[in-house]
């Protein structure tokens, strides 16, 4: 895929990224350095906790979504980079063997005011196992505007 | 420290946490699964983007920052898991050896309506580099109460 400037953001496209299935071992890697609490990190603790298992770290669950987002390629070549995300929902809990489906798709799209080869993009993603919904969260990311000197 | 139930939290409290300082290495380990983008993964690459070198990719930052505030052993077994995370901001890039400091701040702390052993607490988050904002977020996070003595 090439990737996208301003103008391929419209409003309602919708990506289906390549799921992955995330194992217990990266599970336990990602928890013990960001997120190191027993039911992420320890299967046997994780037993005797309110989720009755090992479960993924929710930072863990967006960074996946993230990484298979940014597989695609859309940002390749015009990512200007990302300020920030918002309203990140944990719904469902992640188990060892889960495959995370990821799909995102364009919420607003519009020129910075103050600088007009800058587009300003706020992507809603939507994280699912076999089971159903297991994350959402929107991102902002800004990307080049089309550039006028090629068209 | 000890773990808190929900009643010992109040607003406004402040936790400081242990300064931590994140190699090139565990940079480029992170990005090359979570954030494969040539300023968090290519050291050389790096060198001509916007950022002139290798910055941490933000999920990396926001997590780094989470762990040490778990690792003070507060929440610890009265965590019963979050359900959100708001207002994600990365003010500024960090970069390889650069030692994160984190605060976290007590927002909000309410009983469940639905649950009586839990409530609800959020949190602000807030880490710096040499003093200067790197990068913010707010977490939602439910917590045990304190057993009552009937049930004890």
């Amino acid at each position: 895929m090439s990737y996208w400037c301003l103008d391929d953001f419209t409003v309602g496209r919708k990506v289906e990224t390549v799921p992955v299935k995330l194992e217990a071992e990266e599970i336990m890697w990602f928890a013990r350095q960001y997120d190191p609490q027993p039911f992420h990190t320890d299967p046997e603790a994780a037993k005797d906790s309110v989720f009755g298992g090992l479960i993924s770290s929710g930072f863990q669950t967006v960074a996946v979504a993230t990484g298979q987002f940014l597989r695609t390629g859309i940002l390749d070549g015009s990512n200007l980079g990302g300020p920030g995300l918002d309203k990140i929902r944990w719904v469902a809990p992640v188990r060892p063997g889960d495959t995370l489906s990821t799909v995102f798709e364009v919420v607003e799209a519009r020129a910075s005011k103050s600088n007009p080869a800058r587009g300003i993009v706020r992507l809603g993603f939507t994280v699912s196992t076999e089971a159903g919904v297991v994350a959402t969260f929107e991102t902002v990311v800004m990307v080049h505007a089309r550039d006028t000197a090629a068209a | 420290m000890a773990a808190r139930y929900l009643e010992e939290f109040t607003v406004g409290q402040v936790f400081d946490t242990e300064p931590v300082t994140l190699s090139e290495a565990d940079l480029i380990a992170f990005a090359e699964r979570y954030d494969p983008q040539v300023m968090h993964t290519d050291p050389q690459g790096a060198k001509d983007t916007a950022y002139g070198g290798l910055i941490a990719s933000g999920h990396q930052t926001i997590g780094t920052a989470f762990a040490q505030f778990i690792k003070i052993g507060i929440f610890a077994e009265n965590s019963l898991g979050g359900p959100a995370m708001d207002e994600v901001r990365w003010a500024a890039p960090v970069r390889p050896g650069d030692t994160l400091v984190t605060t976290a701040e007590v927002l909000e702390v309410r009983k469940s309506k639905s649950r009586s052993d839990r409530g609800i607490i959020r949190m602000q988050f807030l880490t710096k580099v040499d003093g200067r904002e790197v990068s913010r977020f707010q977490t939602t996070t439910f917590l045990r109460r304190q057993p009552s003595e009937d049930a004890a």
